[in-house]
């Protein structure tokens, strides 16, 4: 039987912590290859939607991470990603979504063994909890969750 | 149909060893309908690479291009230039990382090959969506910042200034110079240090386009490249640069000295001082901690530390001169202050604070027993007359403040004696009048008119005193009426109030008490009530309070010296009633106190009634609190705050009657003597601005105080020394009379004193060198200022911080004098260091004979330093161990090293030298253990080429210790936005091509804050980082990125949480059209406002939802 590979999404900020991702490229620190990287400039800036939409469209986890607390190159982005992430918690847990499949943590530019091990760590965690399967009835679903958006 | 044109880079092996990338190409060109082209290329960065791209864009009509390669943090501008070539907008352009995040990172070639296609397909989904943007340009503005005055930042200050722009240097020192300024020779030349160093510092100083700002911090940084806007906290120098000539006549009369940190710690310096002759700025600065806690501490603020040391120094006029500048009566405040001062000296925390307040005490009567007058002079009279009514310390300290200001002054005193509370609430005992009635005259003397029993409300008024051409009236009443207690009985004969007794026995002298007193009250007045009435002949004193012993207010030495004469204190109980015989009191009846304060802390005392005790007494004297006279409030015509206090503004104190002010008791209910002193100087100083400017001037900025707690550098230069203790009059003999208890300080008694004070303020503003100095270039009251800097690039060039040797316990350094580090051993040689450059051991100051150096301390060692190596330290042991032979043909030095590391021009043969002609010994190895045995040193260690233990014995071991980040890397990080790698070392934009960019446009990194390096390495990249500058200036505009916030007007519903969201005040509410409105220039592209937009009418360009979303589906599909 082939293991569960599990499809996780990863939103990094532009300062820091992609660059962490990159200089754990650089020490080639080996990482599972299930973590998969969209570059936006700020933690602040990914709408929690989306994170549902990465859900709808089949992640089976999301991993936002940004710059420490103080550190943010826009003063406070993080911050506000911060206090989003508590909410969206929330939400997602009503819509079925156990707590684990989505992460938010500080990664500086100089922490590319953390951002490695995170990757790791994350990737194993999803693969013990299996691929995410929406409880029907809260199947969160494509239009609904997107039309916001594109519409 | 969109056409779009896909390629994928081998990056030689990077790439293609791992990932399939032929495959790919051929896969993703027939599965994806979009893509028109799709090709792999060994090196898509290499011209030929980026011309397959031009060329497609032109012949086969692409309109949006996807590129894998390495981190867009690498190539993203090649790539988007060669779009922007061939005519397509570069904005059209998406870059996937297949190899930091892909190929270098993925151990499964097949595994690795699929995330790439992922990532590369979702590029692909995302790219489709992007819409050509144009950026805009802005004007640079060609000055410079460069942050650290070492040689990095010197030479990137003189490149750039020289070229013709305007260039801040700003140095958290005194002087600029940095570690190189310490150094004596370098290597590999053995140039001289100081001789390469001066010219260059020389020329910053006086180059007409470089300013410096020494001791000054970058606060803040703000704006983008080409405008940005620093805060910088300028600290005071105290010293004019303009006006101080050098010549060090202040250094001479410094009465402190300090452990030098610029000579680490191998000799003293005065505050005020030169680092070295050649240094720039080429004046003198003071170095000054913070206001000590003693002086934060004093209500009047009076500069304890600076007159403890002056006594210290035996300058005792010079000293009471510097306690009269804030407290005119040294030998009261001596006697009868609550002395919060010592409450807060840090030597306290070592064994006992200086005994600072009996120290003021001596000087004060020193003064009368030499007949001498240390008063501040007074200035020319003035015409304008001011009335200050009550006589107590608050209105004597107004008077003498203001008389000294030149105001004619007359003092207004109901009662027929002056002094207040001092003359008539304080027992001969504690103070005695001839103490009183000299510090008065000191007053009166000054041509202060007294006019005694006369009496604000009776026989004068505001108005009379207008009439008689007062300017201004200082209300300084106190509180002169107990407070009663409310209980059945306390109208009998025999009770009286406390105030009323005492007042009744200082003005009369006669007064009756009974043989059994009781003396309700646990404060000091009650105190001093039970102690006047054993003087007086009563047979048993019992003192009852609603406190417990360690609650009573009254001071702890006075409750001490109570009990030892005799005075029986019962606590926590509350008087029920009194009960009478013949109309006369015979006894109290008390009930338990279960709690005197509330939840809240409020005073609210419980009792438990059924707890009852009777004290059988013929006297009762009642002081548990003052008030004001009911009748003189109500004559005033003031506001009142509750509880009858006259309400004040506090900074000025002034009442709500223009011109009129007021303080001490009579504002602040029961005080001490030394706030209502502090209240009079306050009011002198209002009175002086209401008349002289008319208003009232804001309070002057108040000094920074220095950290309370006692600091390791502190504590090693402080050994314990007791405390003197005050000679009294046995308890036994003072019971009977009224004489002094206290019998003052000797002169080498408070001169010790002086010298136990630890000053923790370092320079202590004695105002000895204020004296000194002909030019008169100094100025102890500035203070730290923020300057806004408008800059278009920063360098930032820090430097670094040398490990501390200490924490390689096993080597004892800071326990053995003759274990230095090799900056240290800079200082020997050099000739304005401490020996004025004699290689000599600190213990004895002899010639030392063998000399050990060891290597890579903190440096190469996971378990207690850094990983990293330091580069340096091979070399300069190398340098130092040949200027030991220089100095002592005789010498034998050794080393213990682990890999002599000699990279560098002419570095290799200088480390030959050393070990063929200067004949040291290397010894590779580490150093276990270095121990005292006899008068030298042992060296144990191990030489591992040999695979045996090795002894040395050594004069002088010198610790070759590494480099380290600044310790504060972190406020420049801070202020800045700037990465640091995980040791604090500030991170370059790319370690091979960008050595001196970083992350940031515009902010640029030089020399050994981005890592260990050596002077030519610094010096390189001071001047590379220059030349960026100068490329930035030369250019005169930077590209603003189009990647900003956009508003889709129709959908704004005007709910404003962007408003409230944007870091920048980028967007504002547009009052007339109701919706957002965002401001380009300011908006940063963060993306925040998108996000919490509620009805996504903001998107980021480049980042929008239809992008993004795209990405995720392509990602996931």
């Amino acid at each position: 039987m082939t293991q569960f590979e599990p499809k996780i999404v990863a939103f990094l900020c532009n300062w820091c912590s992609y660059v962490a991702a990159d200089a754990a490229g650089v020490a080639r620190l080996v990482q599972r290859p299930n973590v998969r990287v969209i570059r936006v400039f700020c933690s602040g800036m990914v709408d929690p939607g989306y994170v549902l939409k990465a859900f709808a469209s089949g992640a089976d986890a999301v991993l936002i991470a940004g710059c420490h607390p103080g550190d943010c190159h826009y003063i406070s982005g993080n911050i506000k990603a911060m206090r989003r992430s508590f909410l969206l918690h929330k939400l997602l847990t009503d819509l079925g979504v156990e707590k684990e499949r989505f992460r938010l943590e500080w990664i500086a530019a100089s922490e590319g063994p953390r951002y490695a091990t995170v990757v790791n760590e994350m990737t194993e965690q999803i693969r013990k909890l299996g691929p995410f399967r929406p409880a029907s009835g809260s199947k969160p679903e494509r239009s609904e969750l997107t039309c916001r958006k594109e519409g | 149909m969109k056409k779009v044109g896909v390629y994928i880079c081998h990056c030689g092996t990077n790439i293609g060893g791992t990932v399939d990338c032929h495959r790919i190409a051929e896969e993703l060109g027939q599965e994806v309908g979009e893509v028109v082209i799709c090709r792999d290329y060994k090196y898509m960065c290499s011209e030929p690479g980026q011309k397959l791209i031009r060329d497609d864009i032109r012949e086969l009509g692409l309109d949006h291009v996807v590129e894998a390669s390495c981190s867009p943090k690498m190539h993203e501008p090649t790539f988007r230039n060669a779009c922007s070539a061939a005519g397509m907008n570069p904005y059209l352009f998406e870059m996937v990382n297949i190899r930091e995040h892909c190929s270098w990172v993925t151990e499964d070639p097949e595994a690795a090959t699929q995330k790439a296609k992922h990532l590369i397909r979702a590029a692909i989904a995302r790219v489709v969506h992007q819409t050509p943007l144009k950026g805009s340009t802005k004007s640079v503005n060609p000055t410079a910042m460069v942050v650290g005055g070492g040689i990095a930042g010197i030479t990137a200050a003189l490149k750039i200034a020289n070229a013709g722009y305007k260039v801040y240097l700003v140095e958290k020192e005194e002087i600029i110079g940095g570690k190189m300024a310490q150094f004596d020779k370098t290597f590999p030349t053995l140039d001289c240090s100081g001789c390469i160093l001066t010219p260059k510092t020389s020329e910053v100083g006086r180059h007409p386009n470089i300013e410096i700002l020494t001791k000054s911090e970058l606060l803040e940084v703000k704006g983008f490249v080409g405008n940005f806007t620093a805060r910088v906290l300028q600290k005071p120098r105290y010293v004019s640069i303009e006006k101080c000539t050098g010549c060090g006549d202040c250094q001479k009369v410094c009465p402190v000295e300090i452990s030098s940190p610029f000579e680490l710690g191998m000799t003293t310096r005065h505050p005020i001082s030169r680092p070295f002759p050649q240094a720039i700025p080429n004046t003198y600065s003071i170095w000054r901690a913070g206001m000590p806690p003693c002086q934060a501490a004093c209500p009047a603020g009076v500069n304890v530390q600076g007159y403890m040391t002056l006594t210290g120094a035996g300058k005792y006029g010079e000293a009471l001169a510097l306690v009269r500048e804030r407290m005119p009566f040294a030998s009261v405040c001596g006697r009868i202050c609550a002395r919060p001062c010592e409450d807060a000296c840090k030597r306290g925390q070592v064994d006992a604070p200086s005994a600072i307040c009996y120290t003021k005490r001596f000087l004060g009567d020193y003064e009368k027993e030499q007949g001498i007058d240390w008063n501040p002079p007074r200035k020319d009279p003035r015409e304008e007359k001011v009335a200050v009514v009550g006589a107590g310390p608050g209105g004597l300290s107004a008077a003498y403040f203001l008389a000294l200001e030149g105001y004619q002054v007359t003092v207004f005193e109901k009662l027929p004696v002056l002094g207040g509370m001092l003359a008539v609430g304080i027992p001969d005992y504690r103070l005695s009048k001839e103490v009183l009635d000299a510090e008065i005259r000191m007053v009166t003397d000054l041509g202060v008119t007294v006019k005694t029993g006369t009496a604000f409300g009776r026989d004068v008024t505001f108005e009379s005193l207008e009439q008689d051409g007062y300017k201004a009236v200082f209300l300084a009443t106190g509180l002169h009426v107990s407070r009663g207690l409310n209980v059945e009985g306390e109208d009998l004969e025999g009770v009286t109030g406390g105030i009323e007794f005492l007042r009744k026995w200082a003005l009369d002298g006669d007064v009756t008490v009974g043989s059994s007193v009781v003396v309700i009250g646990g404060g000091n007045v009650a105190v001093d009530v039970a102690r006047t009435a054993v003087r007086l002949g009563a047979k048993k004193v019992e003192l009852v309070c609603l406190e417990s012993r360690e609650q009573m207010p009254a001071w702890e030495r006075e409750i001490l010296e109570a009990v030892e004469e005799g005075v029986v204190i019962h606590n926590s109980w509350g008087p029920k009633r009194f009960l009478e015989s013949n109309g006369h009191v015979s006894a109290v009846e008390l009930k338990r106190c279960t709690s005197v304060f509330d939840e809240s802390g409020a005073f609210n005392p419980s009792y438990d009634e059924a707890e009852v005790l009777e004290l059988p007494c013929d006297s009762v004297l009642v002081a548990i609190g003052q008030s004001s006279e009911r009748l003189l409030l109500d004559q005033l015509g003031l506001e009142i705050a509750p509880g009858g206090r006259i309400s004040v503004d506090p900074d000025t104190l002034a009442t709500s009657r223009p011109g009129v002010f007021a303080g001490g008791d009579g504002v602040l209910g029961p005080a001490t003597f030394v706030q209502a002193v502090a209240h009079g100087r306050q009011a002198a100083r209002s009175i002086h601005s209401y008349i002289e400017y008319g208003g009232l001037r804001p309070i002057e900025a108040k000094e920074k105080p220095v950290p309370p707690e006692i600091s390791e550098a502190e504590r090693r230069r402080t050994p314990p020394i007791s405390r003197h203790q005050m000679p009294m009059l046995e308890p036994e003999v003072r019971k009977n009379s009224f004489a002094p208890v206290e019998l003052g300080f000797s002169e080498e008694m408070a001169q010790k004193e002086g010298q136990r004070c630890i000053e923790c303020g370092i320079c202590c503003q004695c105002g000895e060198c204020v004296r000194a100095c002909g030019p008169q270039a100094i100025d102890l009251s500035e203070r730290e200022r923020v300057r806004e800097l408008e800059v278009g690039a920063i360098v930032v060039a820090t430097g670094i911080d040398i490990f501390d040797a200490s924490r390689y316990q096993e080597y004892g350094y800071g326990r053995y004098p003759d274990v230095i580090t090799n900056l240290q051993f800079e200082r020997l040689c050099n000739a304005s260091g401490p020996t004025q450059g004699k290689v000599l051991r600190p213990s004895d100051g002899t010639v030392p004979q063998n000399v050990v150096f060891v290597q890579c301390v903190g440096s190469r060692d996971r378990a207690k330093g850094y990983e990293y190596c330091s580069k340096v330290c091979c070399m300069i042991t190398a340098k130092q161990l040949s200027i030991f032979k220089h100095h002592n043909p005789n010498g034998q030095p050794y080393v213990f090293y682990i890999d002599n590391r000699a990279g560098g021009k002419g570095y290799e043969e200088f480390l030959r030298r050393a070990i063929e002609e200067e004949g040291a010994q290397y010894i590779r190895g580490r150093v276990a253990k270095i121990y005292q045995e006899g008068g030298r040193l042992v060296v144990r260690g191990e030489n591992s080429l040999v695979g045996a233990p090795v002894e040395v014995e050594a004069d002088l071991v010198v610790l070759a210790t590494g480099l380290t980040p600044q310790k504060d890397y972190t406020s420049v990080s801070r202020a800045l936005n700037l990465a640091t790698d995980k040791y604090g070392f500030f991170m370059e934009l790319h370690p091979k091509l960008g050595p001196v960019e970083t992350a940031l446009t515009g902010i640029y990194v030089a020399g050994a804050a981005q890592g260990p390096k050596d002077i030519p390495e610094s010096v390189a990249q001071g001047g590379a980082a220059a030349g960026e500058v100068l490329t930035l200036f030369s250019v005169g505009q930077v590209e603003i990125e189009p990647t900003v916030a956009r508003l889709e007007e129709r959908l704004c519903t005007g709910c404003r949480t962007c408003v409230e969201l944007c870091a920048y005040s980028a967007i504002s509410f547009d009052d007339s059209r109701k919706t957002a409105s965002i401001n380009d220039a300011l908006c940063q592209g963060c993306g925040t406002c998108a996000a919490a937009c509620p009805v996504a009418a903001i998107r980021v360009q480049h980042f929008t939802p239809d992008e993004i979303y795209a990405q995720i589906e392509g990602i996931l599909a």
